[in-house]
C-alpha cells in the first residue's frame, strides 16, 4: 500500500483533529453551566470521622438536645456542565460549630471548653438519580482567621475525589477581607461560590435555607491536582 | 514512513499548540488582586455566554442561574441587558484591593517561604488587623501557602522541616522533637550529598542575600543550573 492512497484521510484526520482543538474557544459559546472552582480543603477535613455521619447535623444520633447555631437546610443538586444529574456522588461538608470549634482533635481538643458538643460538624450523602442531596445543617459562623463563614465541601464518586470547595454567604461582609476568597483567580468564580442563605418565611425558630448546586467540570480526579512530586 | 513520521509530528505540534493556545495557569493564588486582566478575564468568562453573538447578555443568554445575581448587579441601568462596559465596571468596583485578605492561600498558591512576588506590599500574614491566616486556623499546617512564613520571627532556613517556631505551634512533644532533630540530621546530610559544591555555596549566599526581609524562595532541592532563577516562589503545582 502506498502512503499517497492514505494522505487525503490522514489530512482530513488531521484537519478534523485541529479543527476540534481550534473550536474549543467557539465551544464556550454554547456553555451552559460552569463549573464549581475548587478552593482549599484547609487543615480540619476531621481527623476522627464522627459515629454519626448522616445528612442532619443538628442532632447527633440519640441526643434530643440540638446543636446551637441557625438551622439551615443545604439542598441542591449535582450536576455536569451541560446541565446532566451526577447520581451516586457522594457530598461531605464539614464546617465549625457555632462556636467556632471544628471536629478535629486539632481544634476541639485545645477548645473542648468552647465546643458544642450537639453539632455533628461533618455530614455526608449520596445523591439519587436527580443528583440532588439535602443536609441540615447550621450557618456557618466565621472562624479566627476566617472573615468569611463557610462550609467545605468535598464529592466523591466511588474512590475518586471530584471536588473540593467551599460554600460561603453572599453579602457577608466578611467575604472581603478573606484570604481564600482573594484568592480566587477568577471574579465568576468567586460569584459561583456564593449562596443566599434565605429566611424561612413560616420557621417559628428561624431556619434558613440555602440552594447550591455544584457543577463537576471534566475534572478526572482532584488529587491529580495536587502537586506534581507526589504523582508517581 | 517518514509520512508517519510527518504525521506523528504533526500530531504532537497541534497538542503543543493547544497547551500554549490556552497558556499558563492564570497567576494562582494571588490572580485576584484587582489587576487589570482579572477583571478582562472575568468579563471575557461572563461575556462567552453571548449567545447570539451581539456583544451584549440579555438574562436569557446566562444560562447559568448561579450568575443571575451578578448579572443583575452589574446591570447598572437595569435595562435588562448587561453590557461588557457594565461587566468591567462591576468586577473593577468588586476585585479586591491589593491589601485585601492575604494573597496566595489558596490551593497551588506561591509556595513556601517566598516573598510575595513582585514585592507586594502586603505581608503573607499579619497583614494590617490581618488574621494569622487561612484556614490557618492554628491548627496542623495548612497547605497553603505563606503558612511557613513565621509571625515577624526570623525566617526558616532552607531544607528546614518544621520551624522552631511551629514546633511550638503544634505543642510538640519532648519525643517528637528529639524525632523532628533526627529528620533535619537526615535532611540536612542528604541535600548537602544531592547539591554539588558550588550549589550549597549558592543556597548559603541566597539565604543571606536578604538579612531584613524574608529570604528568597529557595528552590528546593533545585536542579543545578537555576542560576538565574528569580527569587520568586516557582509554581508549586
Amino acid at each position: 500500500m502506498s502512503g499517497r492512497l492514505h494522505l487525503p484521510s490522514r489530512r482530513a484526520f488531521i484537519g478534523a483533529l485541529s479543527a476540534g482543538f481550534f473550536t474549543v474557544r467557539g465551544a464556550f459559546a454554547e456553555q451552559l453551566l460552569l463549573p464549581t472552582p475548587s478552593m482549599t480543603e484547609g487543615p480540619f477535613y476531621p481527623d476522627k470521622l464522627p459515629l454519626d455521619q448522616d445528612n442532619d447535623l443538628i442532632i447527633l444520633s440519640d441526643n434530643i438536645t440540638p446543636a446551637v447555631g441557625t438551622i439551615t437546610h443545604l439542598t441542591g443538586r449535582v450536576l455536569t456542565t451541560s446541565g446532566s444529574a451526577v447520581k451516586d456522588a457522594t457530598i461531605e461538608i464539614w464546617q465549625c460549630d457555632a462556636n467556632a470549634v471544628y471536629l478535629h482533635t486539632a481544634d476541639s481538643r485545645p477548645k473542648d471548653g468552647q465546643r458544642d458538643k450537639n453539632f455533628q460538624g461533618f455530614g455526608r450523602f449520596t445523591t439519587g438519580t436527580e443528583g440532588e442531596y439535602r443536609f441540615r445543617t447550621i450557618k456557618p459562623v466565621p472562624y479566627p482567621g476566617r472573615p468569611a463563614p463557610h462550609i467545605h465541601v468535598k464529592v466523591k464518586q466511588g474512590d475518586r475525589e471530584l471536588l473540593t470547595t467551599q460554600i460561603f454567604i453572599r453579602g457577608h461582609e466578611g467575604n472581603n477581607r478573606d484570604g481564600i476568597i482573594n484568592s480566587a483567580r477568577d471574579l465568576v468564580d468567586r460569584e459561583l461560590l456564593m449562596a443566599d442563605f434565605n429566611p424561612i418565611a413560616d420557621s417559628k425558630i428561624g431556619e434558613c435555607s440555602c440552594q447550591f448546586d455544584i457543577i463537576l467540570g471534566r475534572t478526572p480526579d482532584e488529587r491529580a491536582f495536587q502537586p506534581r512530586r507526589i504523582v508517581r | 514512513m517518514s509520512k508517519l513520521l510527518c504525521l506523528v509530528g504533526a500530531l504532537l505540534l497541534v497538542s503543543a499548540a493547544t497547551l500554549v493556545a490556552q497558556g499558563p495557569p492564570a497567576p494562582r493564588g494571588r490572580g485576584a488582586r484587582g489587576g487589570r486582566d482579572v477583571v478582562a478575564a472575568s468579563v471575557s468568562r461572563m461575556m462567552a455566554f453571548d449567545a447570539d453573538q451581539d456583544g451584549k447578555l440579555s438574562k436569557s443568554e446566562v444560562t447559568d442561574r448561579r450568575l443571575v445575581p451578578l448579572f443583575e448587579r452589574a446591570d447598572a441601568d437595569q435595562d435588562g441587558v448587561v453590557t461588557e462596559e457594565e461587566l468591567t465596571a462591576l468586577f473593577k468596583q468588586e476585585a479586591p484591593s491589593p491589601r485585601a485578605g492575604g494573597p496566595g492561600f489558596g490551593p497551588g498558591g506561591p509556595g513556601g517561604f517566598g516573598p510575595p512576588p513582585g514585592g507586594a506590599p502586603a505581608p503573607p500574614r499579619g497583614g494590617p488587623g490581618g488574621p494569622p491566616g487561612d484556614d490557618a486556623d492554628g491548627g496542623p499546617p495548612p497547605e497553603g501557602p505563606g503558612a511557613f512564613a513565621p509571625p515577624g520571627g526570623a525566617p526558616p532556613r532552607p531544607g528546614e522541616v518544621l520551624p522552631g517556631f511551629l514546633q511550638d505551634e503544634l505543642q510538640l512533644t519532648r519525643r517528637q522533637r528529639a524525632q523532628l532533630e533526627k529528620l533535619q540530621q537526615d535532611v540536612d546530610t542528604r541535600l548537602a550529598k544531592i547539591l554539588t559544591e558550588e550549589q550549597r555555596e549558592r543556597l548559603n549566599e541566597m539565604s543571606q542575600r536578604r538579612p531584613g526581609g524574608p529570604p528568597p524562595m529557595l528552590p528546593r532541592l533545585a536542579p543545578a543550573g537555576g542560576a538565574r532563577r528569580p527569587p520568586n516562589p516557582p509554581e508549586e503545582r
